[in-house]
């Protein structure tokens, strides 16, 4: 005890649940307040402990801000709404869709052409 | 010697001929999937649905009587969207067709995405969906319908023998599983 306030590391406890039933591992990707990250591969085998939900203890020096599980969809994860910590909002497809900013010409509102106006050219200055 | 060459010729041929028959029966599956998701976020029910483009150019082609090209032409993406929107069909309870938004289309790699949505009705626990498209030319192809919700997610597979199907919400408190009785 003395020893660990002593050094004054950051003690973090991740619980993890098994929703889907396949045993896969755990790919963390932790992001620290200084704006570092750092990369944690737990393997399939910390699933032999319990089944269902695990815990890891997590000792590290600087200050945890984030925490992603499987960054890179590498495993056979289908949900990744609850990838995050702190949780984050998932857009929809359709939302992600409306809030993409579609100023290539192919993505024109055709329904919306009727109600442009056209621009009437100027006259052409021939240089001499 | 000459023997051996006509051996030789034999064995080459019969793997010309297995390998192209391999390759003329090598086709994707001819199925289409349409996810329902009530989105809490936005109110809306969400429709997505997803056709590998070759198929879909090759009905519009059909359905326009001239060559379709999604990729460049977004006129005929817009009538694809179009086409799609009348072949989908979804009703709450007994109502009528409920009135769907289009709201647009867009390539991924080799599918053409088809965007729809509507507000989310109150108090619904049945919802039935209708999706006839392409079967007018392939009976047989699999529309894959998913239905997600909180609890979780249902599916079914319509073709042209059975385009319909009925989904009883399980947040709906009467909720019972549905067996084939509940087709339509």
């Amino acid at each position: 005890m003395d020893r660990a306030v002593k050094e004054d590391h950051k003690y973090y406890v991740m619980s993890f649940s098994n929703l889907g039933g396949l045993v896969m591992p755990i790919l963390l990707e932790m992001t620290f307040t200084d704006g570092s990250k750092e990369q944690l591969h737990i393997p399939a085998e910390i699933w032999l402990r319990a089944p269902k939900n695990v815990s890891k203890l997590l000792i590290t020096e600087k200050e945890l801000a984030s925490v992603e599980i499987d960054p890179r969809w590498e495993t056979a994860d289908i949900d990744i709404d609850n990838n995050h910590y702190p949780r984050r909002i998932i857009p929809s497809r359709i939302e992600s869709y409306k809030a993409e900013k579609k100023d290539l010409p192919e993505y024109r509102d055709i329904m919306h052409d009727v109600t442009t106006e056209k621009k009437v050219p100027g006259k052409k200055v021939k240089k001499k | 010697m000459f023997d051996a060459v006509k051996q030789f010729c034999v064995v080459c041929l019969t793997v010309v001929v297995a390998t192209s028959a391999g390759l003329a029966e090598a086709h994707q599956q001819q199925e289409a999937y349409t996810t329902l998701l009530f989105n809490p976020r936005s109110g809306n029910l969400e429709i997505s649905h997803r056709f590998y483009s070759h198929d879909a150019e090759f009905v519009l082609s059909r359905y326009l009587q001239e060559p379709v090209n999604l990729t460049s032409s977004i006129e005929q993406r817009a009538e694809f969207l179009r086409y799609v929107a009348e072949a989908f069909e979804v009703r709450f309870g007994d109502q009528q067709p409920a009135l769907l938004t289009n709201i647009g289309s867009e390539l991924e790699g080799q599918y053409i995405w088809v965007y729809q949505e509507m507000p989310i009705p109150a108090d619904i626990c049945v919802l039935t969906v209708k999706m006839i498209a392409f079967h007018e030319i392939w009976p047989h192809h699999a529309n894959h319908i998913n239905v997600e919700v909180k609890s979780g997610v249902q599916s079914a597979r319509l073709t042209g023998d059975d385009p319909s199907q009925s989904f009883k919400l399980k947040d709906c408190p009467g909720y019972i599983a549905l067996t084939d009785g509940n087709k339509r």
